[in-house]
């Protein structure tokens, strides 16, 4: 697990990036996504995942569609046209970001 | 794997005894709790399992984060209108008293606050017998009637006929009802994140898992069920997980 303080300011960017390359997602979907991706090294909890969805959507980022599966209602998310648009940039920045503090770093990725 | 319709009642049930959530986020939550279920249920588990499971694993801490998101705004506001009416009683009464308004304004802003967390979490009250029928056995240590050994009772006995009707002591929702071991027939009302009360050694049950009930409402009746000597009504009262004196909670 790695902590929260690293994890916080990417979420964001996170789920943006996800919903671009997968679609329309609903909230365990997206934790499992990221488990699978990560090899389960990173566990997005409901706690971290679900302010950062109704932040996104209050901002108008995403947008939401709900579907009756079973007894229960499920909230789908997807990106909306401002979303879309942002999407990318927020990668960029985010592998900006990551270059230039890898100057300071030097790590050696592979 | 989709759960059934009963089973989504029980993880419903469990997210309601957090009152704070509001429908939308709980309505979410319950789909990411289910999938969990179903997911645990797709690895082998039993749906019982995997719902405990899903329970020890979901701790409150992770609710307050996501309540506390769209509450915090919500707080703020109203935190700031009774500052604000505070404010004003300070222009009322300074001009003619002075220094020691100040303090008056102090009173007026703690009050409201404390009011609202009082209303926020109303204990049961209402009594779950109808007659007054008598006390057999009170809350507290006492010599257990059958394995003889010195133990809390958690809850106190009223001795009353088979059948007489049991009443939900306060408003709530059915965490659990069925055979429970020792308890026999027995049933759990959630009224909110604090209180829960039990009624245990039941004839009857007339209520189901999930299910809205009122203050004062018929949910079982007397029995003998369970490890008891004679019919009789055991009533609990567990306040945050532990069982508290139920004569507290008595009108």
């Amino acid at each position: 697990m790695y902590s929260t303080e690293l994890f916080k300011g990417t979420l964001k960017t996170l789920v943006l990036h996800l919903l671009q390359a997968e679609g329309r997602m609903y909230g365990y979907q997206i934790t499992q996504r990221v488990r699978a991706l990560t090899d389960g090294e990173l566990e997005l909890t409901e706690g971290a995942l679900y302010p950062t969805l109704h932040k996104l959507e209050k901002a108008g980022l995403i947008i939401s569609e709900k579907e009756k599966v079973g007894g229960r209602v499920r909230k789908y998310y997807l990106l909306s046209d401002i979303g879309t648009a942002s999407a990318t940039d927020y990668v960029d920045e985010f592998r900006d970001f990551v270059l230039t503090m890898n100057r300071i770093f030097k790590l050696k990725l592979d | 794997m989709i759960l059934d319709t009963d089973q989504t009642r029980q993880v419903d049930a469990f997210l309601r005894q957090y009152r704070k959530l509001k429908t939308p986020q709980r309505n979410e939550l319950l789909d990411h709790l289910c999938c969990d279920i179903e997911h645990a249920m797709g690895e082998g588990r039993s749906f019982e399992e995997a719902f405990i499971r899903c329970r020890e694993r979901w701790n409150e801490s992770e609710v307050k984060k996501i309540h506390s998101s769209t509450q915090k705004r919500f707080t703020m506001v109203k935190l700031i209108g009774i500052l604000l009416i505070g404010m004003s009683t300070i222009t009322f009464f300074s001009p003619s008293i002075g220094t020691t308004a100040e303090e008056l304004p102090d009173k007026t802003i703690a009050n409201p606050v404390i009011a609202e967390l009082a209303d926020a979490s109303e204990p049961p009250s209402f009594c779950p017998l109808t007659a007054n029928f008598e006390l057999t056995s009170e809350y507290g240590n006492r010599i257990h009637p059958i394995s003889k050994k010195e133990v809390l009772h958690r809850g106190v006995d009223w001795k009353a006929p088979l059948g007489t009707p049991v009443l939900a002591s306060g408003n709530g929702i059915v965490l659990e009802a069925g055979a429970k071991d020792k308890y026999g027939n027995c049933i759990i009302i959630l009224h909110d994140e604090i209180y829960q009360t039990l009624y245990a050694h039941l004839e009857s049950i007339d209520v189901a898992v999930g299910e809205q009930i009122a203050g004062g409402q018929q949910i079982g009746s007397v029995g003998n069920s369970g490890l008891s000597l004679g019919t009789h009504l055991h009533y609990e009262v567990i306040k945050n997980g532990v069982p508290v004196n139920p004569a507290d909670y008595l009108p």
